[in-house]
């Protein structure tokens, strides 16, 4: 199993240096391109979401994030102390099929996530957040 | 992200290069919407260089779709790659959106 475990402040430029990192690992371990897209698309819904809703003093906050790779998948851990949140619970959005003007703004960064990877678990331990990801890797990836 | 605007007669063409991310929506926000509220009817998205959007992205293509159709004005998506239709079609955005395969095609529609 190769891993590569990253700590960022809780600010959304920090964003960007993660999936930066995260594409070099996944290049150095010939993740397909697919992959490598859903994802920094993960990274960047779970994260903006965590960094702009997590945390609600103005205090400085780390964020933890590990990826696992092993033959078959790859496995993702978000680590925060900030609100309690739980994306297993968020309801999928309703209003998918509704035509331009009845379709309300927003709401789909943890729909998304949800479609794109394969399992998600939710554990809250102590203060923090601890959110799982697994996507499989298919024999084309 | 870089943008480059280009008008063909009364239809205003947005060439959208690189990332459209919570980051950079703010970007073509800055653009597209005061097109929209100054009166621009007819507007082409190419997406030929866009390599990524997030829902940040999406949040913006639905909040001009929905003021343009309260002008009456179109707007038209050309060039997608497959795994940004791919994300379009999991968000339920392709039946709400015009959606054509080049710039020709999407200026044909709207001359």
């Amino acid at each position: 199993m190769k891993s590569l475990i990253i700590h960022i402040k809780n600010s959304l430029p920090e964003i960007a240096h993660v999936i930066e990192k995260f594409e070099l690992f996944a290049e150095e371990n010939s993740l397909s391109g697919r992959i490598i897209y859903d994802i920094s698309l993960c990274l960047d819904e779970l994260i903006t979401n965590i960094i702009s809703y997590g945390f609600q003093d103005k205090a400085k906050h780390t964020i933890e994030v590990q990826f696992h790779l092993k033959e078959h998948e790859i496995k993702l851990v978000f680590i925060d102390d900030g609100i309690e949140f739980n994306p297993e619970l968020k309801e999928d959005p309703v209003h998918l099929k509704h035509s331009v003007e009845e379709r309300p703004i927003g709401g789909l960064g943890i729909y998304l996530v949800k479609k794109l990877m394969d399992i998600i678990k939710y554990r809250r331990v102590e203060d923090k957040n601890i959110l799982t990801l697994t996507k499989f890797l298919k024999n084309s990836n | 992200m870089e943008i480059k605007q280009v008008k063909h007669g009364d239809i205003a063409l947005l060439n959208l290069i690189g990332r459209l991310d919570a980051n950079t929506s703010g970007e073509l926000e800055s653009v597209l919407i005061p097109m929209i509220d100054g009166g621009e009817k007819k507007i082409i998205l190419d997406f030929s260089a866009l390599d990524y959007i997030s829902s940040a992205g999406l949040r913006l293509l639905l909040l001009a779709a929905k003021k343009l159709r309260n002008n009456k004005g179109e707007i038209i998506l050309c060039s997608m790659k497959d795994f940004i239709k791919e994300i379009f079609e999991i968000s339920g955005f392709t039946p709400i959106f015009t959606i054509v395969d080049s710039k020709e095609d999407a200026l044909k529609i709207l001359e």
